[in-house]
């Protein structure tokens, strides 16, 4: 099968509120539906809860729906003595491509020592990182993006959610990925408003985004829409929805 | 839903905020384009200048610029009745039947009142006795949310700017009072749309974008992409909304001279 590919999704329920069909088999039926080839994943208590605990929901979910589902390993910086051990076990498992940090329910700065063995990790192993990224939080903004990039220029980073859904996602984005040839966004997010797709594509975005749904933390739905229903090009939207998540994770097939 | 299926927004914005987020529609050419294109017959929407200075010349400037166009409709903007900024309640009703206003939208925390009765009372009494709908921003304020559907359970509130987050306390409200819809725009809640109609039935949701602080085409995603039946589909983007207006637009009357 070939489809569109989720770069950013979740498992699992979680505290805060309600996720209904939040399991393996529930996402699988709705990539069927969508047309979701592929969908790379953290579970939500991966990186909300106990994060080993986490990082065995996701690799059981891999391991169930091989070709379908794939794992971020999540290291939790207040953790980080465990953090190598940790990714090295997950790495054994099949199905893992990549680390997932998420420095606001952390609450931990992306740039922060306790972050640090998980950056040497994915540069040492060629992996990707995905972290949750809000343009102005200074846990996770674009300064903090700069600094860490500074030290592991090699990490290729998808920075989640667009940066959030502000007035500065238009101008600072742009700005990012001209300096930083390694970064890509994903474009899941709750709130994104009328025309930041077409905007961003505009401004010569197209080649580093990612479709991303964030699904089953929100609806797929919404996110799918986004994309397929953008005043843009059909180039840009096939590379949107899975060309250039092949490039990111080096995927030929 | 399938394609070529009228669907109708319920709940839109119009005109120059003053701090847009998103790429706002500053002229009814713009709104429709946006329908065209994701295929969309008609919407409702309210005014920015409604909302953000006087909802009384907003109400009046969004009526003068979306005459003569039958696919848009204006929603106005109320507050509460004892301060003057609107018409007295049965004025205001005589007010929205002369102008083909059906809908009227509230936003408690932005305007910062409170929706409880003795606030809102005599408002709310009138416009339930004409059925019509009130597009209501309930911004967390669940105690006076329940208290207002039960002292007017004939009154259709249809809850707007929601997020995926609100199930727990949706859900009882639901329950209790058959007067609550959602409007879909914010609610984003996986499989939210499916779950709710398994739940409650298809009738308790009305479509809308929420446009421009939502992406219409991530709207029109969460009722395309919902899982549900074509007929449910309808139901969420079509007939909910229509069956509504009809009951209020049968109960607004042009009173004699």
């Amino acid at each position: 099968m070939t489809g569109y590919i989720d770069a950013h999704g979740h498992l699992g329920e979680y505290g805060p509120f309600r996720i209904p069909r939040a399991g393996a088999g529930d996402l699988v039926r709705r990539m069927d539906a969508l047309g979701v080839e592929r969908l790379v994943l953290s579970s939500h208590a991966a990186f909300a809860s106990d994060y080993r605990w986490g990082n065995d929901q996701t690799a059981a979910a891999a391991e169930a729906h091989p070709g379908r589902i794939f794992g971020y390993a999540v290291a939790n910086p207040h953790f980080c003595e465990e953090a190598g051990a940790e990714l090295d076990r997950c790495l054994a498992r099949p199905g893992f491509v990549g680390v997932k940090l998420h420095p606001t329910v952390h609450d931990y700065p992306l740039d922060g020592p306790g972050y640090r063995s998980a950056w040497e990790w994915a540069e040492r192993r060629g992996l990707p990182v995905l972290t949750h990224f809000t343009l102005g939080d200074r846990r996770c903004g674009a300064e903090q993006v700069r600094q860490v990039l500074r030290r592991h220029s090699g990490v290729r980073l998808l920075l989640a959610h667009l940066g959030g859904s502000g007035r500065d996602v238009l101008r600072e984005l742009p700005i990012l990925a001209a300096e930083l040839p390694q970064v890509w966004f994903d474009t899941a997010g709750s709130r994104h408003y009328r025309g930041m797709i077409a905007r961003l594509v505009a401004a010569g975005l197209a080649p580093r985004l990612l479709y991303g749904s964030d699904m089953p933390f929100i609806d797929p739905g919404p996110q799918l829409g986004k994309i397929v229903f953008a005043d843009i090009a059909e180039d840009a939207r096939a590379a949107i929805l899975g060309a250039n998540a092949r490039s990111f994770f080096g995927w030929k097939g | 839903m399938k394609p070529g299926m009228e669907i109708l927004d319920g709940c839109a914005l119009y005109g120059r905020p003053a701090a847009p987020v998103g790429a706002p529609c500053v002229s009814p050419s713009e709104l429709l384009a946006d329908m065209d294109r994701l295929g969309i017959a008609e919407c409702w929407c309210a005014d920015w200048r409604a909302l953000e200075n006087s909802a009384a010349l907003g109400n009046r400037l969004l009526g003068e610029e979306l005459s003569g166009q039958p696919r848009l409709h204006p929603v106005w903007v109320i507050l509460p009745p004892g301060t003057g900024e609107i018409p007295a309640p049965e004025t205001l009703l005589a007010e929205m039947a002369r102008a083909g206003v059906a809908m009227v939208r509230a936003e408690p925390e932005r305007h910062g009142y409170s929706i409880a009765d003795w606030s809102m009372g005599k408002l709310w009494s009138a416009l339930e006795r004409c059925r019509v709908p009130v597009l209501l921003d309930p911004a967390g304020r669940w105690d006076q949310l329940d208290a207002l559907a039960a002292q007017h359970p004939g009154l259709p509130l249809i809850l707007t700017n929601l997020t995926y987050r609100l199930d727990r306390v949706l859900y009882p409200l639901l329950a209790r009072h058959p007067n609550l819809y959602l409007e879909t725009s914010g609610y984003l809640g996986n499989e939210g749309l499916a779950e709710l109609a398994a739940r409650f039935g298809p009738g308790r949701a009305i479509f809308g974008t929420g446009s421009p602080v939502i992406a219409p085409e991530a709207a029109l995603g969460t009722l395309r992409f919902s899982g549900l039946s074509a007929a449910d589909q309808a139901a969420v983007g079509n007939t909910n909304l229509q069956h509504l207006l009809a009951e209020a637009r049968a109960r607004l009357t042009v009173p004699a001279r």
